[in-house]
This record gives structure tokens, sequence and C-alpha cells, in this order.
């Protein structure tokens, strides 16, 4: 008897654990008990719960704190979660197949957003209605469409690379401003003379080393692809991009994100590509921005070379409160809540805020991104692209480390690449 | 007589009957979180499954297991991996053993210097690999700092493809070691003190006692130990995901950053779970040894 007792209750216990986290019920209308749920909650006028999931950092950051006067206005309640780059993606992604999705609405790189149209996993916003006013930069919103012109995401924060440099190491050198790549090479190498890092390379391989070499490489008039998503990567214009890229290496430094923003502000090294979410200048502080050089030297012909990087926000396809998330969409895209980001490090995709004289005599350094927003380049827009970052970052990575001649490098990444849009 | 024949054998039948009864919910449990998954996995091998398609998964046979063993990459991984695994499990069984002997040989403070060895085996391995990416920072770090100091040669530690590996290779050896020094000073307070006893009576040195007394009573314990690291070192992830990303140049990939890289991250499970396949039949090469041994006995 006691035995069968404890059989019983170890039954009870296993079901008990499978029981748990099941889906809500539908009664014979086939409505959700969730759906009667709301229902009841609105008459109640309980807090409709939305969930955010944005980059960290300055990204999100300047979102969280639009959030408060945006629940009290619509009594919402917002969930934040706030990821690393990889991971934000993987999340997405992995939530996307879900019929109840997890997160309302979502930031996004500029990169992911052809592979999230294709495969469904953000909200047509032209279906909703929605569209771009004039005042939003058309450069930097080219991304958030898809081939037919219908609106998926809004760029929100205007991330664009720049160069940022250490105004006393660069005096103490008798240099000026680099305007051309070889100026920047030059100036690199007299700072490492003097025992500190003259260029600094994050040169990790995936996504890091690759983002951070193409403005190099469009300067010098190279591409990844071609108009028909062909492979250029064996290519004189890439061969001559990476030889001048691994020479800025060796005149200063390989570092991850942080570091390089730390050694250039303290004074231990001179110069590098960056990303405006990564440090804002202060008016009399040791680094300022610049634009990226777009020659290779004063004889070479001028190619655009600041890379877009720029973090959209759009709306879950699978989201459950697709109206108040579109809401909050235009909520914190909205150029008064763009205006006041900026208090917080926000980057802006409007030209009003650019154009505010207060704004730019307080952040002299908007001018700069803003030039940059307007003459960007945006990272192949193809499904594949996370494939070929691995694929051409692991190549860069040997050809910088020495570990493979720039020409096998390149011809090994061509190949790779040509494997991945086939 | 008989009656009690037949009393006795039912007796036996209940019992077997609930132990059978008792063990069918863990047996349960097992076959849904780990034979169905495995299942699947192997399922998934055989196809091109990408996880946001809507097309589902296609059977491509053999493809994605050719086009691992193929990738240079991939060898390189398990190249790495290998010696990884054997430098770090040499190292902390060598250096657990010392360390346990020694705290073993110890009349004051055993306690103490128990509690402060274990604790690098406590901290997460996120936490450590933080914790060692800011003290060998290139830019910051108190290592370079403190050489700086001694004027002697600072080092890119994580992005140079001279000391990466062997960065990757001390932290893993500082966090584990003390996992092994607990396993074998356990062992070690088996060891009867009768035998050391009648070594001494006998004349033997201390190496001999060591080699003839101490080895051969915690030598199943030194098999555990280097079963167990094996097999986690085989499989190490975090370190290289946050300190390294496999880089420079692939000098510390290692297969499971290699399956994430290229399985996991691009949402290409298919390929993903060809690799997942063949590490396991890697791991358990490794461990089949052990396995073979606990079997027979």
């Amino acid at each position: 008897m006691k035995r069968i007792a404890v059989f019983l209750l170890s039954c009870v216990l296993c079901i008990s654990l499978f029981g748990c986290g099941g889906e809500p019920s539908s009664n014979q209308n086939g409505e959700s008990e969730s759906t009667k749920g709301e229902v009841s909650k609105e008459k109640t006028e309980e807090p409709t719960k939305l969930t955010l999931i944005l980059r960290g950092g300055t990204y999100g950051d300047v979102i969280k704190n639009m959030l408060p006067e945006f629940e009290k206005e619509n009594n919402v309640t917002c969930e934040v979660m706030d990821l690393a780059f990889s991971d934000l993606h993987d999340k997405i992604a992995l939530d996307a197949r879900n019929p109840e999705g997890a997160y309302d609405l979502i930031m996004v790189d500029g990169s992911w957003i052809p592979e999230f149209i294709e495969y469904g996993v953000a909200m047509n916003l032209s279906e909703e209605g929605y569209s771009l006013d004039d005042d939003f930069i058309t450069e930097a919103a080219v991304a958030g469409y898809d081939k037919s012109g219908n609106l998926y995401c809004v760029p929100h924060f205007g991330n664009v690379n720049v160069m940022l440099y250490n105004d006393a190491l660069l005096e103490s050198v008798g240099a000026t401003v680099p305007e051309t790549w070889t100026d920047v090479l030059e100036t690199a190498r007299k700072v490492k003379d003097t025992g500190k890092d003259g260029f600094l390379v994050r040169a990790q391989a995936g996504d890091n080393i690759t983002s951070d070499f193409l403005a190099v490489l469009l300067a010098h008039g190279g591409k990844v692809l071609d108009e028909n998503n062909q492979p250029t990567i064996d290519t004189p214009e890439f061969k001559q991009a990476l030889e001048m890229y691994i020479e800025l290496k060796n005149a200063g430094s390989i570092m991850d994100k942080d570091d390089i923003v730390a050694a250039i502000s303290g004074e231990k090294a001179a110069l590098s590509l960056s990303w405006p979410g990564w440090y804002v200048p202060e008016v009399e502080g040791p680094a300022h921005y610049t634009v990226i050089p777009t020659q290779v030297d004063e004889s070479t012909p001028s190619n655009p070379s600041s890379i877009y990087g720029i973090w959209f926000v759009g709306i879950a396809a699978n989201s459950q409160n697709k109206e108040m998330t579109l809401k909050l969409l235009e909520y914190v895209t909205s150029a008064e809540n763009q205006l006041a980001a900026v208090e917080d490090g926000g980057v802006s995709t409007r030209h009003s805020v650019y154009q505010n004289q207060d704004v730019i005599e307080k952040y002299p350094h908007l001018e700069i991104i803003y030039n940059a927003l307007q003459n960007g380049v945006y990272r192949p827009l193809v499904t594949e692209w996370n494939d070929i970052t691995i694929a051409l970052g692991n190549e860069l990575d040997a050809a910088v480390q020495g570990v493979k001649t720039v020409d096998q490098a390149l011809a090994d990444a061509q190949k790779a690449v040509e494997q991945i849009m086939k | 007589m008989g009656s009690k024949k037949n009393k006795a054998r039912s007796g036996k039948g209940t019992n077997k009957l609930f132990s059978g009864l008792m063990i069918t919910p863990t047996i349960i449990v097992l076959l849904i979180m780990s034979l169905f998954p495995l299942l699947f996995t192997i399922y998934y091998s055989f196809t091109d499954y990408y996880y946001l398609s809507r097309s589902g998964a296609q059977f491509t046979g053999l493809d994605n297991f050719m086009k691992i063993l193929s990738d240079p990459y991939f060898q390189q991984a398990v190249r790495n991996t290998v010696i990884f695994t054997l430098v770090c499990v040499c190292f902390q069984t060598v250096l657990g053993l010392m360390i346990a002997i020694f705290v073993n040989g110890l009349h004051h403070g055993k306690k103490a210097m128990r509690t402060l060895l274990l604790l690098p085996y406590l901290l997460p391995p996120v936490t450590v690999a933080l914790i060692w990416k800011i003290m060998l920072s290139g830019n910051y770090g108190i290592l370079n700092n403190f050489l700086h100091i001694l004027n002697l040669p600072v080092f890119n530690w994580f992005y140079d493809t001279r000391t990466a590996f062997g960065a990757l290779a001390f932290i893993d050896i500082w966090q584990n070691t003390p996992f092994v020094f607990l396993l074998l000073y356990a062992s070690l307070q088996g060891v009867p003190e009768s035998q050391y006893e009648a070594a001494e009576i006998d004349g033997a040195s201390k190496w001999q006692q060591f080699r003839y007394v101490t080895l051969p009573n915690i030598k199943s314990g030194i098999i555990l130990c280097v079963l167990l690291r094996t097999i986690d070192t085989f499989r190490i992830f975090e370190k290289v995901n946050i300190l390294t990303q496999g880089g420079p140049a692939n000098t510390t990939a290692t297969i499971t950053q290699y399956l994430y890289l290229n399985g996991i991250k691009n949402l290409q499970f298919g390929f993903g779970s060809a690799g997942a396949i063949i590490m396991t039949v890697l791991v358990l090469i490794l461990s089949s040894f052990y396995i073979r041994k606990t079997v027979k006995k």
C-alpha cells in the first residue's frame, strides 16, 4: 500500500513537471483565455505590457530614457532586454518562429534587415499605413525598405563610422588631422616612433574586422560584392587596401572597442576608426571625431568611405501588441524625442536635429556625423551577409596576423564567398 | 514449505516490479530530455535545416559531414582542441596532485588552505574570463603595467598569435586545478597510514613512498580526474568566446567555437547538428578507455 502510494506520488510529480507552462486553453468560440484576459484587462485598465529587445549601451539607453513618459500617457509597462550585438540577432531570430512572439519592439542592425524581411521576422509597416516623414535622412533610411518599397524598419540611431583621434598626440608629432589614408599612415608611424600606438585596428575575426576594414577598402575603390552580388575580393584594389590596413596595424596595435576608446582618450594611441555610440567627445576633451578619409592620397579619386551601422527599430511580425508597439515606435523616432536623446548620447537620423544650431554648438561632433550620414555606404544588403562576414573575417584575420600572405588570403576569401553566394 | 517458497518468489517478484515502477519516471524523463533531442540532432544533421526558412529541412545526405570534415578551419579547430586538452589536463593533474600532497602534509591551516585554493573553481567561467580580460588587457591591464615597471617586454595577450593560446590555457589551468586538487586530496585521505609506516620502517625514501604507496592507492582517483577534465576541457567554450572568439587567425578556435560560429550563430542548425554529432563521437573515443574499464569491473 505504502509502495503504491509512493509510486503514485512520483508519477504525479513527473506529470506536474510537464504540466507546467502549458498553452492557454481556448473556449468553443476559439478565443484564447489570454484574449479574454486582455479584454477584461482593458475593462479594469490594467496596463498593457510591451517587451522591447534592444542593443546594449547608448543605443538602447536612449530609448529606455524615453519610456517613462510613454508608459504614463498610454497605460503601458515596458520590459526591456538589452543585449550584445550577436546575442540580439540570435534572440530575435530564435523567437521569430513562435506563433506568439515574446518581443514587441525590436532593435535591428541594418545588415540584418534583408534576412529579417525575407524570412518574415519584421512586420511590414507600410501595410499598417505607416510611412517616414521628410525629416528622416533619406540615405540613412534605405536599408529599412524591401525591394518593392515597403517599409519594415525605421532608422533610429545614426551610427556611421568616423575617425577618432587624440589632439595632443597629433600635436606632439606636428601633424594635423589627416585627410588621406597616406596621411593617416604617416602620422601613425610618427606617433609609433615616440613609443605610443599610432593607429588602432579592431581586428578580431568576424564582423569586427570586416566592418573595421571596409572603410579602408572603400577609399581604395574596392568592394566586397559587385552590382550582381558577386564577390570582387581577389582584386588589386582589395589587395592594396589590405596591405594598407596591415601597415596601419603595424604602426599601432589590435584592440577591442573598450580598449580603443580608453587608449585614444587616455593619450596612449593617436587614431582609430570608431562608431558614435562608443564615445561622446566633449568640446574641450582629449579626443574628437573627423570624417574618414575618402582618398588614398591626393592624386587618387575620392570614394565615400563611411560605413552605415545604423540601428533601426521595427515590430516583430509575431508581436502580440502590434498597435501599441507601432505607437511606441512612432514615439521613440519622433523629432522631439530624437532631439531630447542627444543629451543622452543619442545620434539622430533626422535632419531637424542636425539643423538645430544650439545642438551643433553644444555637440560639434554631430556636424561630422551629419556629413557622414548623408554620404555613407551600406554594407552589402544581402541575406548572406552574416555568412560573408565570418568567411571574409577569417581570411582578413589570417592576413593581418601574417599567418597567410595577402594573396593567399584574398584567393581563399574569394572562393569562400563565391560558395556562399552560389 | 511450498507456500513459504511461493511467498518468497512472489515477494521477489513484487520487489522487482516495484523497483521497475520506481525508476520508470526517471527513464521517461531521460528518454525525453536525452534520447529525443539526440535523435532529432541526428535527423537534422542529414538536412539543410535553416531555422528561419519556411520551406523546412531538405534531406542532403552526408553533405554537412563532408563539408565540416573537409573544412581546413574545422581541422584546425580539432587540432587546437586536442592540443589544448592535452596541455591543460596534464598541467592540471600534475599541479593538482602536487598541491594535494602539499596540503595533505600540512599540520596547521589545512582547512583555510583548502578553502582558498578552491576559490578559482567556484567562480563562474564567464566571471573568470572577464577578470582575466581586464588583467591581461593590452591597454590598461595590470600584468602589462607590472612587466613595464620591470622593463620586461609587454604583449597583446589575446591578439597575438604567439601568446593567445598560452594565455587561454593558463586561465583554464588556473581555474580548474582546484577541482583536481579536491578529488586527489579526497583520494589521499583513503591511503592507509600503516603502509607509510611500513615503508618508512623498510627505509623507503619520500620519493619511493610516493611511487610505491601513494600513487598505487590514488590511481583510480587520478584516472577519474583525467577523464572528467578531458571531457570538460574538450568542450571549452565560454573562455574562448569571450576572450578571443577563436582568433587571432583561428589559433584559439576550438570545436565548440567553430560549431557556434558556423552552425548556431547563423542559425544553420543542420550544419550545427552534424558538427555536434562529430564532436560527440570524438568525446566518446576519448573516454572509451575509461568506459571499457568501468564496464569490465
